[in-house]
């Protein structure tokens, strides 16, 4: 069983500092050999979007991102990982999501992060509204994601 | 009993509201007859809440049976597809 003290998922209403968040997760798993960490950021579509406004389910959406994570801890030798993941309204340029990956090695904590951003586009339950010209629209999910996504089943047949 | 009825993402717009409190009568059973008799008046909110890719969480756990008996709820969610973070 995954101890809980390895897996660290937030969801934030407020701006955040990856690079506090980077550090602070360093310091904590200061004796892993490899950090690996992912900044999202919002992309601002060359000035056609204004903002976004980002929902989610409380309690609901936190549930599933950390069943995620610690899917990724049993599926990689993972000493640790934390999610940090923006709600409310963004402007471009401003972090969305924060993910860290500790492990003894490399490989682990890069192919986790990368397994973790791809689940986190698909299935993390989260719903995007885009202001644009002054109106808002609800954006519906993007089949390249689901594409991703489909990677690691691929990956999964192979090693097995 | 009272429960909790939410309409995330764009079933928001829908429902005319993200939540609301109802008192769900004995005869609702499941969430097929919940849908039936909170859209008894609204063809368009209940199209969209039966539609196929809608999600459903009772209690915050996701079901997938939407005939299933549904008892002493709490919690009823409606979730559109994720649109990612």
């Amino acid at each position: 069983m995954t101890p809980t003290n390895m897996v660290i998922v937030r969801i934030a209403d407020a701006p955040m500092d990856p690079h506090a968040e980077a550090r602070s997760f360093a310091e904590r798993f200061a004796s892993s050999g490899a950090i690996v960490t992912f900044l999202g950021q919002v992309r601002g579509e060359g000035g056609a979007v204004d903002a976004l406004s980002l929902h989610h389910y409380p309690g609901f959406t936190e549930r599933q991102i950390q069943a995620i994570t610690a899917e990724a801890c049993r599926r990689w030798p993972l000493d640790g990982a934390l999610v940090v993941h923006r709600v409310g309204v963004l402007a471009p340029a401003d972090p969305i999501v924060f993910i860290a990956a500790a492990s003894a090695h490399r490989r682990a904590a890069f192919e986790a992060v990368d397994f973790l951003m791809d689940y986190l586009k698909c299935d993390a339950p989260f719903w995007k509204q885009e202001v644009a010209e002054g109106k808002t629209r609800w954006i519906d999910p993007r089949a390249e994601d689901h594409e991703d996504k489909s990677r690691w089943r691929a990956n999964e047949l192979t090693e097995s | 009993m009272a429960t909790r009825l939410l309409f995330l993402g764009s079933l928001r717009e829908s429902a005319c509201g993200g939540e609301r409190m109802v008192d769900v009568p004995e005869r609702v059973d499941s969430i097929t007859s919940l849908v039936e008799w909170i859209a008894a008046d609204d063809p368009a909110l209940k199209a969209a809440l039966l539609a196929p890719s809608v999600r459903v969480a009772v209690d915050q756990e996701i079901i997938v049976d939407r005939r299933a008996p549904l008892r002493g709820a709490e919690e009823i969610a409606f979730m559109p597809p994720f649109s990612g973070g």
